[in-house]
């Protein structure tokens, strides 16, 4: 996460990623994967940085399309990362376009990709979390680290954010967001990543997840709805390690849902509260007493790039295509 | 009728209790969330200019398109891989 603010917005870095084709990617599934996509990466990523440890492969590569590694590190160092850039045009101009290339009959297609699940009638939210700062004044300067998911709903799943549409419905009318929608929300995406990959909460962990709808204008194209409540999840583990950790958040939003075209127009939600403990990865190590932490919760924009979410893997959800076992 | 005499230890327990409270409440501030923070809130969560400064290279998103785009153009691939996609939860 570090990279996005070191490396990645370093002007020389932005200014020399124009004579590359720069392409990012979630990594677990590539070195553990079965897929012709996951055995191309690991054909030259077990040469890399990380060669000899099993851990994981995270970093930056350079590599040709045949699968030639021309470079690889895991740094912070823009000037480090530049100087492989260089030397990796220089060695790919010194290639025969037979040996840089990916031979005619050769196909990296992958077989499974989690974004194939995405509901593209349903509803693609994007999630943004960053620490508060302590005197809880919002006019402060924002802390550093922030981190961002998405979450899906399908077409069928939407319904839940709305009142009965069977029924008249007039300003005023106050309904229960359905049970399954916002522990979603909270069991995957109000979950503390400001500074890294957590784990999710168990349905038996959430220990209360209530949101009112309530109609503050109604036409016959749309309805707009204010949305209110509270999240609280707790966990006495995390991947089977003693780590305690929860969060507690009131929750506010607003959306406006298009009766034509059964989807909303506008969606936000902003939740505000407390985190507390550590999960293995999230980097909690040193910050595990209570302070504060906000979400919001959007629309994702049309011309986003498609990214699953990080836990669409555990949805209670028949339209989630899971990879064949 | 007598005022009812508070026993030590109970007026010791009583004011362990009330300086905690104060505590308590000079510690542990709260955001506020209402119609007129919201915005405010939003502002200050959401990715500022600078930080999606990143997003100024043209990245693809998966590693597959990459390497085909790359063959297409005859040009190295430049490849960002975290746990956790960059573009998502990393």
């Amino acid at each position: 996460m570090v990279g996005r603010r070191t490396i990645w917005a370093n002007q020389e870095v932005i200014e020399l990623s124009n004579q590359f084709v720069p392409a990012t990617d979630e990594v677990w599934r590539l070195q553990n994967g079965t897929d012709p996509e996951c055995q191309h990466f690991r054909s030259f990523a077990e040469q890399g940085h990380y060669r000899g440890d099993r851990s994981t492969r995270q970093g930056t590569y350079i590599c040709t399309p045949s699968g030639v590694l021309l470079g690889s590190m895991n740094s912070h160092n823009p000037e480090a990362v530049v100087k492989m850039m260089q030397k990796a045009l220089k060695d790919y101009a010194a290639m025969t376009p037979a040996a840089r290339l990916l031979a005619p009959s050769e196909s990296v297609e992958p077989k499974h990709r989690w974004e194939a699940s995405h509901p593209t009638s349903g509803l693609d939210l994007t999630t943004f979390s960053r620490d508060l700062p302590e005197s809880c004044d919002a006019s402060e300067s924002a802390h550093v680290a922030w981190n961002q998911d998405r979450i899906w709903f399908s077409e069928e799943e939407l319904t839940w954010f709305l009142p009965p549409l069977n029924e008249p419905v007039n300003v005023g009318d106050q309904y229960s967001i359905e049970a399954p929608a916002i522990q979603r929300i909270t069991r995957f995406n109000i979950v503390d990543t400001v500074r890294g990959q957590t784990s999710f909460y168990k349905p038996g962990e959430i220990k209360s997840a209530n949101v009112l709808g309530i109609i503050t204008a109604v036409t016959d194209r749309q309805i707009e709805i204010r949305f209110e409540g509270q999240t609280h999840a707790e966990a006495a583990v995390s991947r089977g390690r003693d780590l305690p950790h929860g969060i507690k958040t009131n929750v506010l939003g607003y959306a406006t849902f298009n009766r034509n075209q059964r989807a909303f127009d506008k969606f936000e939600l902003v939740a505000l509260g407390e985190r507390w403990g550590r999960t293995v990865y999230n980097g909690r190590h040193a910050e595990l007493e209570k302070s504060p932490i906000g979400f919001v919760i959007r629309l994702t924009p049309p011309d986003a790039s498609l990214i699953a979410p990080a836990f669409l893997f555990a949805y209670d959800a028949a339209w989630v295509k899971h990879p064949r076992r | 009728m007598a005022k009812p005499i508070i026993g030590f230890a109970r007026y010791a327990a009583a004011s362990s209790l009330l300086a905690a409270l104060a505590l308590s409440t000079a510690f542990a501030q709260k955001p506020v969330l209402d119609e007129t923070s919201l915005p405010e809130w939003r502002a200050h969560i959401l990715p500022s200019g600078d930080d999606l400064a990143w997003q100024a290279i043209p990245w693809l998103t998966t590693f597959a398109e990459g390497i085909q785009r790359a063959n297409e153009a005859d040009r190295p691939l430049l490849l960002w891989v975290m746990n956790g996609h960059p573009f998502g939860c990393t």
